[in-house]
């Protein structure tokens, strides 16, 4: 847009002249054009909560989580990046449907590198919380790094609070929003 | 002169692209759905009182001095029931004690639910309306008072002896 203006200009001309050449130069290196970060999640596998056999008034799916109390069936995605050190965090759960006299007041997300089994990243309702039995308390808020390469991560989930009791009889269904920035 | 700039400009535009390859955040969503079935738990139980049916061959926990049993049911949703089943021996029995009539019934607030068997029951309060249908529970704690009666109704007297029953209460969550 910039050359369709007064061309007469022999300021701007040489202006001109020398973003050319640099356009050139990144024309002329795919090496550096190749080497954009970038990650890409495949084969996501649902999960499926259940009521928490802590007796505690909440839905979780945490098996397969360390010291977890194995309820449910985590879900999984498949995660490569093409360079180490990406970033990944976890959103809360976000309510799609449930009964309406269930209030919990406590929600929270698990996502695990099943490779490097400490590298956790959780998230975590404000105001309450967290759950105090594994494997959802401790745990980091703070996204963790993931390497270089195929990855699967583990995720899971609880929605309730930390009294005694049942959840109400239905349908539940949340979905957890998984986020990865490339390094 | 315009079109070569103009291609010259086009290549700068496309360099700049080339080099313009920002990492950028990927999300994915994971759904997470499951079904959970009402439940209800027991909590605590109470004891009731057999007092003698004065005149007749029967304990009872209406009679005077006796006392109600009590248990308390928890549900996690409405439209369960509880029903009550006539009265077991829970001990050894009393000799001599050949009781014809068994009788519990289980109270939440108003409602009343019976259990009668036997071929000439007595017909007192609770049991003067016998109803045996499903007591409907609400979600949440609900507190359940428990009576009961065994014996013959006919005049006469008891054996001596402990007298040790139970009833039995049964919860079905929706």
């Amino acid at each position: 847009m910039i050359i369709t203006t007064k061309l007469k200009d022999g300021t701007r001309f040489l202006s001109l002249s020398i973003l050319s050449l640099s356009g050139w130069a990144g024309m002329l290196n795919p090496v550096q054009a190749l080497s954009v970060s970038q990650c890409t999640f495949t084969n996501i596998t649902p999960g499926t909560i259940v009521k928490s056999s802590t007796g505690l008034k909440a839905l979780e799916a945490s098996t397969g989580f360390f010291g977890g109390s194995n309820d449910g069936i985590t879900g999984s995605v498949d995660l490569d990046c093409n360079r180490p050190n990406a970033l990944v965090s976890i959103g809360l759960p976000t309510l799609n449907s449930a009964p309406a006299t269930f209030n919990p007041t406590i929600s929270q997300a698990l996502v695990q590198d099943i490779n490097n089994p400490t590298a956790t990243g959780t998230s975590i309702t404000n105001g309450g919380g967290p759950f105090n039995h594994a494997p959802w308390a401790g745990q980091p808020t703070a996204p963790f790094r993931i390497g270089k390469g195929p990855q699967t991560l583990r995720i899971g989930m609880i929605v309730g609070d930390n009294s005694i009791g049942s959840p109400p009889g239905g349908f539940y269904s949340y979905s957890t929003v998984l986020t990865v920035v490339p390094n | 002169m315009n079109f070569r700039l103009i291609a010259l400009a086009s290549c700068v535009a496309l360099g700049s692209i080339a080099l313009d390859g920002k990492a950028q955040a990927q999300s994915v969503d994971v759904p997470f759905s499951g079904t959970v079935i009402n439940t209800c738990t027991f909590g605590a139980v109470t004891s009731g009182t057999l007092t003698l049916v004065p005149g007749f061959q029967a304990v009872s926990s209406t009679a005077a001095g006796g006392s109600q049993g009590s248990a308390t049911v928890t549900c996690s949703g409405p439209v369960a029931t509880i029903t009550v089943a006539t009265p077991v021996l829970s001990g050894a029995a009393v000799p001599a004690f050949a009781p014809n009539a068994f009788q519990s019934a289980v109270k939440l607030g108003p409602l009343t639910r019976t259990a009668i068997s036997g071929a000439t029951p007595f017909t007192s309060a609770p049991w003067a309306v016998p109803n045996s249908a499903p007591l409907p529970l609400f979600a949440g704690v609900n507190v359940l008072a428990v009576d009961m009666l065994v014996g013959t109704n006919t005049a006469g007297t008891l054996p001596g002896g402990t007298y040790n029953y139970k009833v039995v209460l049964t919860a079905s969550p929706n």
